[in-house]
């Protein structure tokens, strides 16, 4: 698992690869805590590339969300693979996080946000 | 004239040659006490055990001295402990002393240089605090030593000891600690290895394998450990004479926290359907104040409950469902119509992430035939890898199920795990497997 963030057109990127699982919970959950802080008020994590995510992870994506809110920040999420998707569907959690198909409409729709 | 002036250059010259010569035994007095350092030091830089590094340190420091009697004291690698070694006669003895029984023999360890004491032959000694980066190591004090040995040494070489010997000692004094911090992490682990081992055993009783009969219905469960302690939970309650309650349900989290929880929700289940009317039991009503019960403890948003409950209406022949965030889809066996289908019923977990979300679980009614089978499962079933992009899913597994829609239960149950371990060389069981199979039997 790897958590890598650049900053495109304002808005914070976050991308995550490979299988977030037991093995590397607390490393996600920091690395996610410590990509959110910065000046960018939009950060949008792009999990095109996480193949495997636990229902723990679940609760450090919503944490990270909670804690972007806190900063008075948006957090959103795009590209989900459909069983992650589905992870989220089940859960209600699309209705609260936006989650968006891919990168691009995502980077659409949030820069007009800012 | 000449003569007498070869005669006094002849006299110079032999007082320049002493001088000379005193210089050169000075010089190569200290040479020898430098190649003795350097040889000493390579004895010591060969050696790793505090206690033999000690002896060789007072029985050099004595040797160099011809003192009769040497006294080291250092620090010990428990916290304020001092080992107090006391060299008379070849005989070395030791004593362990605590940092507040020191005494006044001891002050000269809190020196910053070397002490030497040589008015008096019978009371003369030498003390060398041994320091390392300001830290009081310990202190060397050779008693009655010979004072032609000090004459030609260059003082600056004590200091030189006092230096080395306290980065010796100090790496000494590491290793030790480092080694009774290990033994303390190694007991520990031995101890919670064996509470472990307790509570194991609790949590399977909390999970009891096999068959509860209600009638024309049977309930099984079953379930495969991974993890020491899971999170992964189930459960059948009897209402009452018509009504079943059971539950499945997911703890975010493995060990002790997520184990704790899996307690907080068995009670809190039975506790909350002791809270209805009679007959007017509903699932969704139960998560909801299940939801209210967790968030009136629970601060810490990375753990939650996915929880899919049910409540059978024997006499209707209905179950009513509601899910509070629990990822795998009950799958029905519909045995007559040779069909097998699952059912997408959302909800949000029981968690305390949002404080202010208003919200309400729904209900969902399935109605059951002759021979009607009702599955849930835990993710562990449907999350196997198969490979590094793709998982097992639930399609796969309700296949299984329609394969083999005539067995009972529990071969249900041994047909899905002989099919997820045929993809055992490739694919890993990451997580608990938990199964709960309702069955129609008349």
């Amino acid at each position: 698992m790897l958590v890598e963030a650049s900053v495109q057109e304002n808005i914070k990127l976050i991308n995550i690869f490979g299988e977030i699982g037991l093995e590397n919970h607390s490393e996600f959950s920091e690395s996610m805590l410590r990509s959110i802080q910065g000046d960018e008020s939009i950060i949008l994590v792009n999990m095109e590339n996480v193949t495997y995510m636990n229902s723990m992870s679940l609760g450090i994506i919503v944490k990270s969300y909670s804690e972007a809110k806190k900063q008075n920040k948006e957090l959103a999420l795009c590209s989900l693979q459909e069983n992650i998707k589905k992870l989220f569907v089940i859960t209600k959690l699309d209705r609260i996080i936006k989650i968006y198909q891919n990168r691009e409409e995502a980077i659409e729709f949030l820069k007009i946000r800012m | 004239m000449t003569s007498k002036m070869n005669k006094n250059e002849k006299i110079c010259l032999i007082q320049e040659n002493r001088q000379l010569q005193q210089k050169l035994n000075k010089i190569s007095s200290q040479n020898m006490d430098i190649l003795s350092i350097a040889n000493f030091l390579d004895k010591l830089l060969g050696t790793k055990d505090l206690e033999k590094i000690t002896y060789m340190i007072i029985e050099h420091m004595n040797e160099l001295f011809e003192g009769k009697a040497a006294r080291f004291i250092r620090k010990e690698p428990k916290k304020d402990t001092y080992a107090c070694y006391q060299m008379k006669n070849g005989n070395i003895k030791k004593t362990l002393l605590h940092r507040n029984h020191l005494g006044k023999d001891f002050f000269f360890m809190y020196c910053n240089r070397f002490y030497i004491c040589n008015s008096n032959k019978d009371t003369s000694f030498i003390a060398i605090p041994i320091k390392y980066e300001g830290e009081n190591i310990g202190l060397i004090t050779i008693k009655e030593f010979n004072n032609e040995k000090l004459e030609n040494k260059n003082t600056k070489l004590m200091e030189v000891y006092s230096l080395i010997l306290g980065v010796v000692i100090k790496n000494c004094l590491l290793i030790g600690q480092r080694q009774i911090e290990k033994k303390i992490i190694l007991e520990q682990n031995r101890k919670i290895s064996e509470d472990l081992k307790y509570a194991k055993k609790t949590q399977e009783y909390l999970l009891p394998k096999g068959r509860h009969d209600f009638g024309k219905y049977n309930i099984y469960c079953n379930h495969i450990q991974i993890q020491c302690l899971g999170g992964d939970l189930y459960d059948v309650v009897k209402y009452n004479d018509n009504k079943i309650i059971f539950y499945i349900a997911d703890i975010s989290g493995h060990g002790i926290s997520a184990s704790l929880l899996t307690l907080f929700l068995k009670q809190s289940v039975i506790g909350i359907s002791k809270s209805f009317n009679d007959d007017l039991i509903s699932p969704s009503e139960i998560l909801e104040k299940l939801y209210k019960r967790f968030n009136d403890f629970m601060v810490d948003t990375e753990l939650y409950i996915g929880i899919l409950i049910g409540v059978l209406d024997i006499k209707k022949d209905k179950v009513t469902i509601a899910n509070g965030g629990h990822n795998v889809e009950p799958i029905h066996i519909k045995t007559n119509e040779r069909q097998v289908i699952s059912y997408n019923i959302e909800g949000l977990p029981i968690n305390s992430w949002f404080k202010e979300l208003k919200f309400t679980y729904q209900d969902k009614s399935i109605f059951l035939n002759k021979d009607d089978k009702l599955i849930f499962l835990t993710d562990g079933a449907t999350e196997v890898m198969l490979n590094e992009n793709e998982i097992l899913g639930t399609q796969r597994i309700e296949k299984v199920f329609y394969q083999n829609m005539n067995l009972n239960c529990d071969k249900q149950f041994d047909e899905m795990m002989k099919y997820i371990n045929s993809y055992s060389e490739e694919a890993s069981i990451k997580d608990d497997i938990a199964f709960v199979c309702l069955n129609r039997i008349n």
